[in-house]
């Protein structure tokens, strides 16, 4: 079948293409030469080439504003190059003292967030597995699954509401301007006075992380639960008869198998740190929990949208890009020395 | 598996349950909380009543919602913007996707195209260089920058890549052979095949759309406020909260005039319960894209 294939494609090519194809070196002539043959899969491929070129190779030749004086009248190439070679954005981005603590808090918010969900999503996904009842194992998962489907912004709107506080003191009798935590705390007699807790800097970690948690621990259990659905039953029937408990099972069968599994996710979630989007921290944040909730992105959003910096907050931008990749590769390398898999 | 019925058995799973349990009580209980409280009476609310299920029961809240202008209008353009980015996406997406995952003898700069597209995982330019290409393009303020600049996702391209390799060549070599051209193929064989990888590369554009609100922030301005999708306008139920806390911080005594509370949770309920009832049913095919693109990725 394949040779009749092969025969058809053969006679398509003209002579000129067959010999270009023969000279291996010439790479470009012989790409070139499966435009006959390839016309439609070339015509398919044109809208989708085109929004790469525009939408993702554009913006890396607009990384040049990083290294120039950016007006908009004048356009990326018409604006000035920046003072110290093109590179004045850059040194006054590190001389600024407060950019190690944005980098920090980016590092500290994934940190909590690796910490935390981690372990929770394997807990969850071994639990999970030892369900003996099919209907009970179904609910369980669906419904674990629902904050992963609602929205940043709607979970944001309810940590909001539910932890807005105007500061009522305990005696007021009225909690109209208390969110339920506050109301909760209040009518127990645990605080005399309503908190803000999104106006205070030490709850803003709290805050992220446990919404985070909340919002994936069920989707991020998938995985494992799928790696130990392939689990041979076998091996725990094996390992009953060799009066093995529940507990040690979990632990020398279903924990060792999905290991592989857990280092690879680990790694990867390691090269992600510097990647922490800026939705969710601009919509938590306020100016005066600043000190732990600014973060890189937000304030590249900050620096370039709000205060106009366009040229500053793209070298910013180009520097949290730098990083990633630097951090992806080291991760990528890490995975293929521990576990023969990895990105590439 | 041989059922054990030791102590430590029944131990482990009276915790497996009590956890899971928990684990269904606190995902439940904010969204069954924000339900009770847009449905409670605001005397109830203010007294602290309203613990789990609504109090007094009330529908102003929804009537004003659903009355008033904003929230129907950016509901609407939501719909509007979910339907068009979603067939959009698709068939970028899958016009791209399927030359890709064919034999390199048959498409041009194969491997050129796509180390061009994967390369853009890694690296992005970020958020400043990507406004200035909207800007550039005159989409800004206009419904398209919501759709146009995210048209494809790498990661659903990866996916749907994946779906198209499953597909047997032998399938279409025969197809080759009963003289059929490549379009045939693509339009009569590897599509109708494809339904599942559509539905869910389609669901996941979807989804994306419906609880996007970064890009209407970036790229609208007050000026086509109308354009606004729903979940943007719960940040500025979010921003008016803020407000208010800041001027509580600042230690202003004049209260600053806000929405009855019963209103907000009205709203928040409104943005959620479309994904709410819709997730059930489509789960199922997020769980394999996500299989998929993990063996993948």
């Amino acid at each position: 079948m394949k040779k009749a294939v092969v025969e058809k494609n053969t006679k398509t090519n003209s002579a000129p293409a067959l010999a270009a194809e023969k000279k291996k070196g010439n790479w470009f002539s012989r790409e070139c030469s499966k435009f006959r043959k390839g016309k439609f899969l070339v015509l398919l491929m044109i809208p989708g080439i085109i929004y790469y070129i525009i939408f993702h190779y554009g913006p890396i030749y607009g990384l040049l504003t990083a290294f120039k004086d950016y007006k908009p009248r004048l356009g990326i190439l018409g604006s000035p190059w920046a003072d110290n070679y093109g590179f004045a954005e850059f040194i006054r981005f590190f001389t600024i003292p407060d950019v190690w603590n944005y980098i920090w808090n980016t590092i500290v918010l994934s940190v909590l967030n690796i910490v935390w969900l981690f372990p929770l999503a394997i807990i969850l996904a071994l639990f999970i597995n030892e369900l003996r009842s099919v209907t009970f194992k179904k609910v369980v998962q669906t419904i674990s699954y629902l904050p992963h489907f609602v929205s940043v912004a709607a979970v944001a709107g309810m940590i909001t509401l539910f932890c807005t506080s105007q500061q009522t003191s305990v005696d007021a009798g009225s909690y109209a301007n208390e969110g339920i935590i506050n109301q909760f705390l209040l009518s127990l007699g645990l605080i005399d006075q309503g908190i803000p807790f999104l106006s205070r800097t030490e709850w803003f970690r709290t805050i992220y992380t446990a919404s985070g948690v909340w919002q994936s621990v069920g989707w991020s259990a998938i995985i494992y639960i799928a790696a130990l659905s392939g689990v041979d039953q076998e091996l725990y029937e094996a390992a009953t008869i060799d009066g093995a408990s529940r507990v040690q099972k979990m632990w020398h069968i279903s924990v060792q198998l999905i290991k592989p599994t857990i280092v690879i996710l680990l790694i990867m979630q390691i090269g992600k740190i510097m990647s922490l989007g800026a939705d969710k921290a601009l919509l938590l944040q306020q100016p005066a929990t600043y000190e732990h909730s600014q973060i890189l992105s937000t304030y590249i959003y900050n620096q370039g949208l709000n205060q106009g910096e366009i040229s500053y907050s793209t070298a910013v931008g180009l520097f949290n890009s730098l990083l990633n990749v630097i951090l992806v590769c080291i991760a990528n390398f890490i995975s293929r020395k521990l576990t023969d898999t990895g990105l590439w | 598996m041989v059922k054990d019925t030791s102590v430590s058995s029944v131990i482990l799973d009276i915790v497996i349950y009590v956890v899971l349990i928990l684990l269904m009580i606190v995902t439940l209980y904010p969204i069954i909380y924000i339900l009770s409280v847009s449905l409670s009476s605001q005397a109830a609310y203010e007294a602290g009543e309203v613990v789990l299920w609504p109090v007094g029961i009330n529908l102003e809240a929804y009537k004003e919602v659903l009355t008033g202008g904003t929230v129907p209008m950016s509901f609407l353009q939501a719909v509007i913007n979910t339907l068009l980015y979603t067939v959009i996406s698709l068939f970028m997406t899958t016009t791209l996707a399927y030359p890709l995952s064919r034999s390199k003898d048959r498409v041009p700069f194969h491997g050129f195209i796509t180390k061009l597209v994967v390369f853009t995982m890694f690296f992005t330019a970020g958020m400043i260089p990507m406004y200035l290409i909207v800007q550039k393009v005159g989409l800004l303020n206009t419904r398209w920058a919501l759709i146009i600049p995210v048209a494809i996702t790498t990661y659903n391209l990866v996916v749907m890549r994946s779906f198209f390799e499953s597909v047997p060549v032998e399938l279409e070599e025969a197809a080759f052979i009963d003289g059929a051209n490549e379009i045939t193929i693509f339009a009569k064989i590897i599509l109708p095949l494809s339904k599942a990888a559509l539905a869910t590369v389609g669901l996941f554009y979807a989804v994306s759309q419906w609880n996007q609100w970064f890009n209407a922030m970036l790229y609208l301005s007050d000026r086509v406020s109308e354009l606004y999708p729903l979940q943007y306008i719960i940040r500025q139920i979010i921003m008016e909260n803020q407000i208010a806390a800041e001027a509580a911080a600042a230690g202003e005594l004049t209260q600053v005039q806000t929405s009855t509370v019963q209103l907000k949770y009205a709203t928040l309920f409104v943005s959620i319960v479309p994904m709410l009832c819709v997730y059930p049913f489509i789960q199922k095919y997020f769980v394999k894209g996500v299989m998929v693109g993990s063996v993948k990725g």
